[in-house]
């Protein structure tokens, strides 16, 4: 299947309105096509939907894997996510979250599972409004975004968990690898530094941490400011494994925040501060170095290694090197303050040398036209 | 000697030592200055290591030039040959001849026989399954406790590399590689016992010598599970007879004999697990991005293409049926 972040031609427009007789063809993705002929009601009983007319907004949409719609009904609003395979699984971690108290009002929570269809491999989950992580760096709420991360990762790892496959190290050099295979084909150098980068990783061996629920792919898109507590969405990597693997993949794409956009370089630095500050005694900090090193490797290729294009990152040579100083800081431990401190800018100016000069400014989507209204909910798996 | 068939290659001392009277000085024993010798250069990586074969009078013998130091892969020989697997008879590895760390090379003796695969090719496959087996039983009751731990970790990051690859020349096919990873790693194997495994068993590798297997080019040896060894032979026989459709019955053949003398060593999970990484290893090697893989005709690339396809289906097949 060919991931593709952007709407087909012939589908409707990013982020509009459309009704369910409008929804996009995909034949990998059987409940679209079982809505637009029977309607959400009688496709999803259980819904208990009224005869209100029913308005879709698509949010993301993978070619022959998955999409992702808001709706509205009258005043109901929620998520439908379709999938080319069974979303069993991460229907059963939404129940079993919600048996552990991980969705309720009030609390820091992840969606609630309002009904699903395995044969037709569809999940209609409730809607979180609120910023994203994401948006609270852009928008200078830096320490907020990492408030938020940070509390979430408490409170996942309060309970024990036992559910899924296991993410830990051999995942994530999995990831590592892709990228280096990748980067390799089109830019050789490059692959060679990555090769390199994760060469040292696999040479590092890392404490056993206790395992614990693991998202998967913690990107701040995927934490939510509910007010007072953070949401979280799009669990379809879950599984166990130590807390550092959200830890570490929450920093490295922070990391890479600033390494796109100069002008987020101090919020950036203000958010890791503020994480790195709230889950100092939760997380073993050369084990969340790895981690960090082994995130960034699996950014240093977005784009690339999912085939949404043929052209290597502007900013990965500095994921790269970014990645290089953690996984020796997994390795030797942490500099002292001043080396930190002095390593950090050249890095950034690095990373802006390579990109072209008619990069777009900060924006939500400024290089993959995906789909990212503000403050809505969105799915973004091949980050 | 005819020195024009060994490339000249400053990463690999050996080849230019080989040139010159260094070799013969560091190796008297070998008597290279006694008649004529005859070199052809076997396998070629470069930058990286290079096999020559030594022919001349009554002497045939094997130099292995690397990049790197070749000293763990010397002490190997020496103690499979403690080990008893350097006789003239049943199972048996080269013996060392000569090693010199600075040349960064290693001399050992020349196993002559056909390999499994022209066995498979010239049908012979129960007996390319069987020479097999007779390996695999001999590794397993070894107590050869030398190279590093095998890390699982460390194949799955070339498995990532391999797929990358994939995903950066044939999105399509890269993509449904990508899948298969995804079922291997909810189902990684917990081997429990490891034991000295060659690491790159492939059906070259394997000669048959008469009365038994010899086993040749062991630079990939570790302390693993013998799983990896006879995935890797499984995946490689199973190419063949993806590559030459007369060949399905020879390879199968082979398959069965491998399997029912090897039924009790091991476990039938963990073995599709690493056949199904090592197809997608094959797979993933019709794209290299060297310079003789850019010139394919669009005939020779579409060719590739389909067997490249043909190994990453059975790794999902062999990926369903473990999850």
């Amino acid at each position: 299947m060919l991931p593709h972040f952007e709407l087909p031609k012939n589908g409707p427009s990013p982020g509009l309105w459309q009704s369910t007789a409008e929804l996009l063809e995909d034949p990998a993705l059987p409940a679209l096509g079982a809505i637009r002929t029977r309607g959400l009601a009688a496709t999803l009983p259980e819904l208990s939907l009224s005869d209100s007319p029913v308005a879709l907004r698509p949010c993301n949409y993978v070619v022959g894997s998955r999409a992702t719609f808001e709706a509205r009904v009258g005043d109901r609003r929620f998520t439908l996510k379709f999938y080319a395979e069974d979303p069993s699984a991460e229907a059963d971690l939404y129940r079993r979250l919600a048996r552990v108290g991980l969705a309720r009002e009030h609390a820091p929570r992840v969606p609630r599972l309002l009904a699903w269809d395995a044969r037709l491999r569809v999940l209609v989950l409730t809607w979180f409004e609120g910023p994203t992580a994401h948006h609270l760096v852009k928008q200078g709420k830096g320490v907020r975004a990492g408030q938020l991360a940070a509390s979430w990762l408490w409170h996942a790892s309060r309970r024990r968990w036992k559910v899924g496959p296991h993410r830990g190290r051999g995942h994530m050099l999995y990831q590592a690898g892709v990228s280096a295979g990748a980067l390799g084909v089109v830019q050789p150098a490059l692959g060679a530094a990555a090769r390199r980068v994760a060469k040292l990783l696999v040479r590092t061996p890392h404490a056993k941490s206790p395992p614990s629920l693991v998202h998967g792919t913690f990107y701040p898109r995927h934490v939510f400011d509910l007010g007072d507590v953070p949401g979280v969405i799009d669990w379809q990597q879950f599984g166990v494994g130590p807390i550092e693997v959200d830890a570490g993949m929450f920093l490295a794409t922070i990391s890479r925040l600033a390494l796109r956009h100069e002008s987020l370089v101090d919020e950036v630095e203000r958010t890791k501060e503020s994480f790195l500050e709230r889950t100092r005694r939760l997380v073993d900090r050369r084990t969340l170095e790895w981690y960090w090193a082994a995130g960034l490797m699996h950014l240093a290729a977005t784009g690339l290694k999912t085939a949404q294009t043929r052209e290597v990152p502007g900013e990965a040579p500095a994921i790269i090197d970014e990645a290089l100083r953690h996984a020796q800081c997994a390795i030797d431990g942490l500099p002292n303050g001043a080396r930190e401190k002095a390593a950090r800018f050249p890095r950034f100016r690095t990373a802006f040398r390579a990109r072209s000069p008619d990069s777009a400014p900060p924006s939500d989507s400024p290089k993959t036209g995906r789909l990212n209204p503000p403050h809505a909910q969105m799915s973004d798996r091949e980050e | 000697m005819d020195m024009r068939s060994i490339p000249d290659d400053p990463a690999l001392p050996a080849l230019e030592a080989l040139r010159s009277d260094r070799f013969g000085a560091a190796f008297p024993d070998l008597g290279l200055d006694e008649g004529s010798f005859e070199l052809r250069l076997c396998g070629y990586t470069p930058g990286n290591r290079a096999t020559i074969e030594a022919h001349g009078g009554d002497r045939h013998f094997a130099v292995k030039a690397y990049a790197k130091d070749p000293s763990a892969e010397a002490l190997l020989y020496r103690a499979l040959a403690n080990a008893g697997l350097a006789g003239s008879s049943g199972v048996r590895v080269p013996r060392l001849l000569g090693w010199n760390r600075d040349l960064r090379l290693i001399v050992i003796s020349w196993l002559a026989g056909r390999p499994v695969e022209q066995l498979i090719a010239e049908g012979e496959g129960r007996r390319a399954g069987t020479l097999a087996a007779a390996f695999l039983r001999k590794a397993a009751s070894l107590s050869v406790t030398l190279g590093p731990r095998f890390d699982p970790g460390e194949l799955l990051f070339d498995v990532g590399k391999w797929v990358g690859r994939l995903v950066a020349t044939e999105p399509i096919l890269g993509q449904a590689a990508d899948n298969v990873v995804r079922r291997l790693l909810g189902a990684q194997p917990r081997d429990r016992h490891s034991r000295l495994v060659h690491g790159t068993l492939y059906a070259r590798h394997i000669l048959d010598l008469g009365d038994g297997p010899g086993v040749i080019d062991w630079q990939r040896f570790c302390q693993g599970p013998l799983e990896l060894d006879a995935g890797t032979f499984l995946a490689t026989v199973w190419r063949l007879g993806l590559r030459d459709d007369r060949l399905t019955n020879e390879v199968a053949r082979a398959e069965e004999a491998f399997r029912s003398e090897t039924r009790t060593l091991l476990n039938e999970q963990s073995l599709a697990w690493y056949q199904a990484t090592t197809l997608l290893r094959h797979a993933s090697k019709l794209f290299r991005p060297t310079e003789a893989e850019r010139l394919l005709s669009r005939e020779e690339r579409a060719f590739a293409l389909a067997e490249a396809r043909g190994l990453v289906e059975e790794a999902g097949r062999l990926a369903g049926a473990i999850t």
